[in-house]
């Protein structure tokens, strides 16, 4: 294993930024367990410190609920953003197939990481909301121990409607339930459990990250979790977003360098011109930047060593 | 008779958990065991032992035959179809060796969300398997009861085969168990957990009395204490048990379990 501080890549106002790639693990004989590992190994091989799945319990063929990140900044030039996702009735929708699926965060976690020797999983995110935290708080102390603490917690509120129904979780509340949640579950880690209960001891707790940029996602981040993972926002976006959180941290008596922040993006645009986007968030301080690129079971190999060559990263070749 | 083995997530031995399950799943594999059971939720909330399903998860990614089981959902503290999507994927991971007991008791304190009740927790649990199902075997899936209700709903992935999991109702009493029969029309699988030989009577009674007939059909699963296993083979034969399985308050070490499959 290397540490992550002495390995080359991106340098910006913190130091060296993680690069990771968010893409997803589906069940489907084109992903299957073979391409999991080889898919893991490419990303290791590569330089890349990372992979970050996102999560959805359910989907749906169309939603009345809105997609709220239906634009991402442009790699070239990352002020602008650029709409990408399809649009029905005025609402956008999510991107995903008419069979679309996912594997279960946790076992994925414990899979990737088996696989590899240093690389990070994290989860992009998890809908908190829908979790009972009692069950919660162990699951995430045994993908800590399995993953040799190699896993990241993010965390977020959703925004599909559908899903929350469906997942018998109410939808308008879920914000506050989603704090309280954060506080559950990171109490039961220090100990502050009801009598009687139990939980694993000897594993270090994952960093639990908010993810989106509300400013109740913002406050949350800087209050109760270990970081803040936004998506898809242009650099001023990003630079407001920090200085308010680092306002948050100061009013909690924590200091900046206590939190992880990772800032995500859809990748639009030349591969080539990502360095870009990757320079200017990380010049605003970010300790990670997360990458979706929509990569296919055909052509990751070939995208991941273009990126990792274009960002400097310290891999070879991605196979 | 098959013998099984059950056991929590926990390891005393030097080395990750992950290689000491790794080790004990291929020695109990090697050693002809039929399954291997994660505790139930029950018994997971009052240890310091890990999660029972990602324990399983290692078992099924170091074997290739042993069937694999949760030994007590509590259905009503889970939504149905987060942890359909847990099973499904874990279902995945294995081939489709998962099959899922289920605890349809009072789900107490230290399993429910803080402030939440459930006043009816057999009704819950049973409409939440019932969602479940659905999720696991249809394509856009439906279901409406009181507990959860949806349409059109894209699960994936899906147990293999699309198939509905072996489901095994841990010893809920006559009451239940004719709820039971009345909701899903049948009784596939029964366990007794942890019960003496006085008592696993007394359930497989009640087990009667239910049908309204001898359990011949039912699959019954006894489970007892590791160290009980030597007297219990007896009497788990003279009660038609169909499989008794070794309890373990931890990761058994290869010799262990050598010792049970003696």
């Amino acid at each position: 294993m290397s540490d992550s501080s002495t390995r080359g890549g991106v340098i910006g106002a913190r130091g060296r930024v993680e690069i990771g790639l968010v893409d997803l693990f589906d069940g489907s004989p084109e992903r299957d367990l073979d391409f999991m590992a080889e898919f893991a190994r490419a990303t290791e091989n590569a330089g890349f410190d990372g992979i970050w799945m996102p999560e959805h319990i359910l989907f749906f063929e169309r939603y009345d609920s809105v997609y709220p990140y239906p634009e991402a900044p442009l790699a070239a030039n990352p002020d602008v953003k650029e709409r990408h996702n399809k649009v029905v009735e005025g609402k956008a929708q999510v991107e995903s197939a008419p069979d679309q699926g996912l594997l279960d965060l946790f076992q994925t976690a414990v899979e990737v990481c088996a696989a590899t020797t240093r690389l990070r999983f994290g989860s992009s995110v998890l809908l908190l909301p829908l979790r009972n935290p009692r069950i919660l708080a162990r699951e995430a102390l045994t993908v800590a121990e399995l993953t040799g603490g190699r896993f990241d917690l993010g965390v977020g509120v959703g925004w599909s409607a559908e899903e929350f129904a469906a997942c018998e979780s109410d939808f308008r509340t879920r914000g506050r339930r989603c704090e309280q949640l954060v506080h559950a579950v990171t109490g039961a880690w220090r100990g502050g459990l009801d009598e009687g209960r139990a939980l694993p001891v000897g594993c270090r707790a994952p960093r639990v990250l908010v993810g989106g940029h509300s400013p109740a996602a913002i406050r949350r981040a800087g209050t109760a979790a270990d970081g803040w993972y936004p998506w898809n926002l242009t650099p001023a976006e990003l630079a407001d977003g920090l200085r308010t959180l680092e306002e948050h941290v100061e009013a909690s008596g924590r200091s900046r360098d206590d939190l992880h922040v990772i800032a995500g993006f859809r990748g639009v645009g030349e591969l080539s011109d990502l360095p870009e986007i990757v320079r200017r968030y990380a010049e605003l301080g970010v300790d990670g930047i997360n990458i979706s690129l929509r990569m296919t079971a055909d052509n990751y190999d070939e995208v991941m060593a273009e990126v990792a060559q274009t960002l400097g990263l310290d891999g070879g070749e991605a196979r | 008779m098959d013998i099984g083995i059950a056991c929590a997530f926990e390891s005393r031995q030097a080395g990750s958990l992950r290689e000491a399950i790794r080790a004990a799943a291929v020695a109990a594999e090697d050693e002809g065991f039929a399954s291997w059971w994660g505790l139930g939720d029950r018994e997971v909330a009052r240890t310091s032992s890990h999660d029972a399903t990602l324990g399983l998860y290692c078992v099924a990614r170091a074997t290739r035959r042993i069937r694999l089981g949760l030994a007590g959902d509590v259905l009503a503290v889970r939504a149905a179809a987060v942890r359909a999507k847990q099973l499904a994927t874990l279902d995945w991971f294995a081939g489709g060796r998962l099959e899922l007991g289920i605890d349809l008791d009072d789900p107490g304190a230290d399993l429910l969300e803080p402030g939440a009740d459930v006043a009816d927790p057999v009704g819950r649990s049973l409409d939440r398997l019932t969602a479940m199902e659905a999720l696991w075997t249809q394509r856009r899936a439906e279901v409406s009861s009181p507990t959860v209700s949806f349409a059109g709903a894209i699960a994936n992935p899906k147990p293999v085969g699309d198939r509905r999991l072996t489901v095994h109702l841990r010893n809920p009493g006559t009451p239940a168990l004719r709820r039971v029969l009345e909701t899903r029309g049948r009784i596939e699988a029964w366990t007794a957990w942890r019960l003496d030989p006085a008592a696993l009577d007394a359930a497989l009674s009640a087990l009667r009395d239910a049908l309204g007939a001898d359990p011949g059909t039912v699959r019954r699963t006894w489970f007892v204490d590791a160290h009980l296993m030597p007297t219990s083979r007896a009497v788990a034969a003279d009660a038609g048990i169909d499989e008794l399985v070794a309890v373990f308050d931890r990761v058994p070490e290869p010799a262990e379990l050598r010792e049970v499959a003696a």
